[in-house]
């Protein structure tokens, strides 16, 4: 998968709506296609173009400043395609 | 006071990450109601009346203040039934003239 | 007549007062409930054997479903694959359905890496296969914390991991349901598949403890 960097702004819209890391590095651990939009959803609009659910993995060190597990101690988040930016060449990770 | 924007940018239930109090490990079992409250929710979302997902935002409009203060299952009843006024599936009326109904029957508090 | 006695009023994460009496009289809340299904049955919008039928369902599901799927992925390797690669086609094999039509993905414990699910936006739980959660799962103190200090969270169930064990956080939401499949203890190879089952527990499903191998006849418990 590709690596994505997350967007700083949350999103309205329900259980849709979640405080992503600004501009973190991450790694896409599964791509799920073919979602209802919950911010639609949540309006009970069900007529919408569907979009694709990601599940994106950080690292707790770089989402978290005092995280003070190992660093290889992670969190899988589920965000939508339209809340995601591609990465930066520079910013991908390994 | 937090400032206003950062009221609004977070909704009640965004809670990840936030410090937080100790965990109390406790559970109970579901009074009557709490039930009968989680299958109408069930029911509802199955028939598209009010859906898991405008269940979830309809919580998240109470707003912070209620949010912290009713219970799990109170705040889904309060929830369906803004949706389903907002959708005009039933309207204040009859909904008022219903709750009197079951007060007088039950000799429930106000 | 006197007002139902109330729990007291705190963090709705923690333990409610004692079951009231069935006879008192009903809450606001609870008369919510009974004038919206009421109107919505006499509305022709649902019917009372909907919601029979739904709490019959809510009744049936219990960790006792999930500790016998965990049983038969530590007994049956075959098994478990196709539990890891589709959880609820699996769950069907044992004649568990996913009555909410939620994908459900299992995650496997293993000497490196543990697995801890929380719902920080709400409570998102396999409900088909663990029934309902607890109360300290939908607390504010577990979604708040559980995705940000795991390792002080698992303390506080009495889990200690050492930092070569990778813990991989799990945030829920509406669409996905995670089942955690510990570990199977050791000394629990002459264990048949229900005696393994009875050793699962809900908080090791959910992540927050691993499973405990049986106490030996007269060791302290």
């Amino acid at each position: 998968m590709s690596v994505w960097s997350s967007p700083a702004a949350t999103r309205r819209g329900t259980c849709a709506r979640r405080t992503t890391a600004g501009g973190n590095p991450a790694s896409s651990s599964a791509c799920f296609p073919a979602f209802l939009n919950p911010e639609e959803e949540a309006y009970g609009l069900y007529d919408r173009p569907r979009v694709t659910l990601y599940r994106v993995r950080f690292r707790q060190v770089d989402l978290w400043p005092e995280y003070t597990g190992p660093l290889h101690d992670t969190v899988d988040i589920e965000i939508y395609e339209h809340w995601l930016e591609p990465a930066a060449a520079t910013e991908v990770a390994s | 006071m937090p400032e206003a924007d950062e009221l609004i940018k977070h909704a009640a239930s965004d809670l990840g990450g936030r410090p937080a109090e100790p965990l109390v490990i406790g559970d109970h079992e579901l009074l009557p109601w709490e039930k009968h409250c989680h299958a109408l929710l069930d029911v509802l979302d199955r028939y598209k009346l009010v859906n898991t997902e405008e269940k979830r935002r309809g919580v998240d409009d109470l707003g912070g203040e209620i949010y912290g203060h009713l219970t799990y299952y109170e705040k889904w009843i309060v929830s369906a039934v803004n949706v389903l006024l907002q959708k005009g599936i039933l309207t204040p009326d009859e909904l008022a003239q219903q709750l009197d109904a079951l007060k007088a029957e039950s000799g429930g508090s106000e | 007549m006197t007002a139902t006695p109330m729990p007291p009023r705190h963090d709705h994460g923690a333990p409610h007062a004692p079951v009231q009496q069935q006879d008192s009289p009903p809450g606001y809340f609870e008369l919510l409930e009974r004038a919206v299904r009421t109107l919505l049955i006499e509305k022709g919008l649902i019917q009372a054997d909907d919601i029979r039928r739904q709490i019959e369902i809510l009744d049936s599901r219990s960790p006792a479903l999930g500790a016998r799927v965990v049983a038969r992925a530590w007994v049956d390797p075959a098994f478990k694959a196709r539990l890891l690669a589709d959880g609820a086609a699996a769950c069907e094999e044992l004649g568990v359905s996913m009555y909410d039509d939620t994908k459900l993905i299992v995650l496997e414990n293993t000497p490196e890496e543990h697995n801890l699910v929380v719902c920080t936006l709400c409570s998102c739980y396999p409900r088909p296969v663990l029934g309902l959660p607890p109360d300290w799962y939908k607390s504010r103190s577990y979604r708040a914390r559980g995705v940000r200090w795991p390792r002080e969270v698992l303390a506080e169930f009495g889990t200690y991991l050492p930092e070569h064990v990778r813990i991989r956080v799990h945030d829920s939401t509406a669409a996905m349901r995670y089942l955690v499949l510990p570990m199977r203890p050791a000394g629990t190879e002459h264990l048949d598949e229900a005696a393994l089952a009875s050793l699962v527990t809900r908080h090791a499903m959910i992540g927050v403890t691993v499973v405990r191998g049986p106490v030996p006849q007269g060791a302290p418990a």
